[in-house]
């Protein structure tokens, strides 16, 4: 027998192998099970910490944005279809928002649709955090937050939620989950309405993925993830 | 060397013959298509009601779902039962789709078991907020909203309905839940009141409204590149709305009859729907004792303000209804005395046993609808789940002291 057949025999026994041990064991790997509800992976936070923020006080200003800048086709889609001076074209997000809403004589704060942020934990595991606006039980708005392993496939796996945080988590506790690890991937979507314009948009790892504008009986959309792409309606 | 060899031939063999591994949620074999979507339509309409899961000896017996939750419920579940693919976009931030394809729930052996388990799994990832990513919004035509397209609200409200049937009249016939999650779902005759659904502004709320499920092409794609966008619903000036929608989707129109009916059946059915809520409240609240204040989490739980502003929007639209309807000669006078019964207090010197829709709201306690009107419309009815019985029901107006006392979460 040749080496290389050798070497191709060895593989595949060692697979075969591997392959048997796979289906014999009484333990199979854990994401190939439904998510076991027992004990908490989360940690829970003392009885003693500050009660949850209530209603849907805004987690982000229109300041934090300050830092996130439009780019140049983009900033000349949203002139076109906004009518702007060319000279008073924004260059960042909080630039265009406080153009719109000041030249109204509007005010209004973000609000925050849903936050995702993806951590390693020291273990090398995976964790996602979702926090997201719902409804409670009667329809009224809250701020849930779910948290997440991942699975071998890269799919989320809902790991149990202590009661004190599944509904209008503290934003210091947030922040003290959040520390709990590596950030891998921070997404926060964020929605703006005033009486008579809404500006909705998503940030992904610091960088504006998404934009949406109505207002003036005309909308424009932005898709800015890949390839930059507006629709500027009338 | 010849027992090597054998051992491997054993390994291999054994590995060979191992039955098959299911490698998916269930295995697509057909793929969507405009005759797939006719059948998805029909197929909502013919099978999609409020006892869907509450019937016995289905892989779906017993769930509890919340709005978001029936609509995903009815298009996975009819593609699980028809083998074509289902996707979403991941809700936690991944950048895979979540698809039938997932392995994680090999290791149940039924197709049962793990269409079961894969519905829990997207109960807990999914929600109103992500059903934008997964749906568009749809052209005011009986040919985009039909059977299976749902209405979203703003994201004030938070809700969801699925369209069970688009009647003659373009008006909806709606299945839904809402928190907490239930097995028996809700139903409702007609359009949501524009203020719940859009805040009151179409125009400002372009998530909101007629939506239907994208092709799973399109997930990754923005909205106005898919498939039947259209934003024409948000463009119609907020006074007219309601209106023009149901004559866009109307094959005939609403009779006075029908109109009294439907009115009269919504507000009926919202007010007995209440009953169940309130004991709910109050029962939580007497096993606290007379003291403890309520946690946010259970104001939250037991408090009914969502609520009651719907009751209080079908009470309008039935007001409204038999306000248009005054001195017409074409509406039946049986069904015109039944619903003034309620809205002008007609029938005040009969029991109430004997009035439209009572309404029992504790053994033997019987109100006539009409009361509930007067009460919802003069705001005598309270949301407040510190309140006891009879303040929540407006048998006594004003707080209680407790209600007082403590905390108003909101």
């Amino acid at each position: 027998m040749s080496s290389s057949a050798k070497k191709t025999l060895l593989f595949l026994g060692g697979a075969a192998a591997l392959a048997c041990l796979w289906f014999s064991s009484p333990f199979p790997p854990a994401s190939s099970h439904p998510p076991a509800a027992k004990s908490p992976r989360v940690p829970s936070l003392p009885a003693s910490a500050p009660p949850p923020a209530s209603g849907l006080a805004p987690r982000t200003s229109v300041n934090s944005e300050s830092s996130l800048p439009l780019s140049g086709n983009s900033r000349a889609e949203i002139r076109r279809c906004l009518d702007l001076d060319p000279e008073k074209t924004p260059t960042s997000l909080e630039t265009l928002i406080r153009q719109l809403v000041s030249e109204n004589g509007e005010t209004a704060k973000p609000y925050l649709k849903f936050k995702n942020v993806h951590l390693r934990l020291p273990s090398g595991e995976k964790r996602r955090l979702h926090l997201f606006s719902d409804s409670g039980p009667d329809g009224k708005p809250v701020l849930r937050l779910r948290i997440f392993s991942e699975d071998t496939e890269g799919l989320p796996v809902p790991l149990p939620v202590s009661p004190d945080l599944m509904i209008n988590p503290a934003p210091e506790r947030m922040l003290a989950l959040e520390a709990e690890g590596t950030r891998e991937l921070s997404e926060e979507a964020l929605s703006l309405r005033t009486p008579s314009q809404m500006i909705d948009w998503t940030v992904r790892n610091g960088r504006i993925t998404q934009l949406f504008w109505v207002g003036r009986e005309r909308s424009l959309g932005c898709a800015l993830s890949d390839h930059e792409e507006c629709d500027c309606r009338d | 060397m010849r027992n090597l060899l054998f051992s491997l031939a054993l390994f291999v063999s054994i590995f060979s013959t191992a039955p098959t591994v299911q490698a998916a949620v269930w295995e697509t074999e057909q793929e969507w298509s405009p005759a797939w979507e006719d059948r998805y339509a029909e197929w909502i309409r013919l099978n999609w009601n409020k006892d869907f899961f509450a019937r016995p000896g289905t892989a779906y017996t017993g769930l509890k779902l919340d709005c978001a939750d029936v609509v995903y419920s009815m298009r996975i579940i009819f593609a699980y039962e028809h083998r074509l693919p289902f996707a979403m976009k991941d809700p936690t931030g991944g950048s895979k789709l979540i698809t039938n394809s997932m392995a994680r729930f090999d290791a149940l052996g039924s197709p049962e078991k793990r269409i079961r388990a894969f519905l829990n799994f997207i109960f807990g990832i999914s929600s109103t907020q992500s059903l934008p990513n997964d749906t568009v919004p749809l052209a005011l035509s009986r040919d985009s909203i039909r059977s299976g397209s749902l209405i979203l609200t703003d994201r004030k409200s938070h809700h969801s309905w699925t369209i069970r049937e688009l009647q003659p009249t373009g008006l909806p016939s709606l299945i839904f839940s809402s928190r907490p999650p239930k097995t028996t779902l809700q139903v409702r005759e007609g359009q949501p009141s524009l203020e719940f659904t859009f805040h009151g502004r179409p125009d400002l709320a372009p998530y909101g409204g007629f939506r239907g499920f994208r092709r799973i092409e399109d997930l990754s794609k923005p909205d106005w590149q898919s498939h039947g966008f259209s934003d024409e619903q948000f463009r119609i000036p907020p006074r007219e709305w309601m209106q023009t929608v149901k004559k866009r989707l109307a094959l005939s129109e609403e009779s006075p009859d029908a109109l009294l009916t439907r009115t009269l059946e919504n507000a009926c059915i919202g007010a007995r729907e209440r009953i169940e809520f309130i004991n709910e409240g109050v029962a939580y609240l007497r096993g606290l004792g007379s003291e403890r204040c309520l946690s946010a989490t259970e104001y939250d739980n037991y408090s009914t303000p969502n609520r009651d502003m719907r009751l209080r929007n079908s009470f309008e639209e039935l007001r409204d209804a038999v306000q248009a309807l005054e001195g017409a000669t074409n509406v039946s006078p049986e069904l015109k005395a039944t619903a003034e019964d309620v809205v002008k207090d007609a029938g005040s010197s009969r029991p109430a046993a004997a009035r439209t829709c009572p309404v029992e709201i504790a053994p033997g306690r019987l109100l006539p609808l009409a009361e509930i009107y007067r009460r919802s419309l003069h705001n005598e009815l309270s949301d407040n789940p510190h309140d006891p019985f009879a303040q929540r029901w407006g048998e006594q107006t004003g707080s209680s002291s407790r209600a007082k006392r403590c905390p108003k979460h909101e």
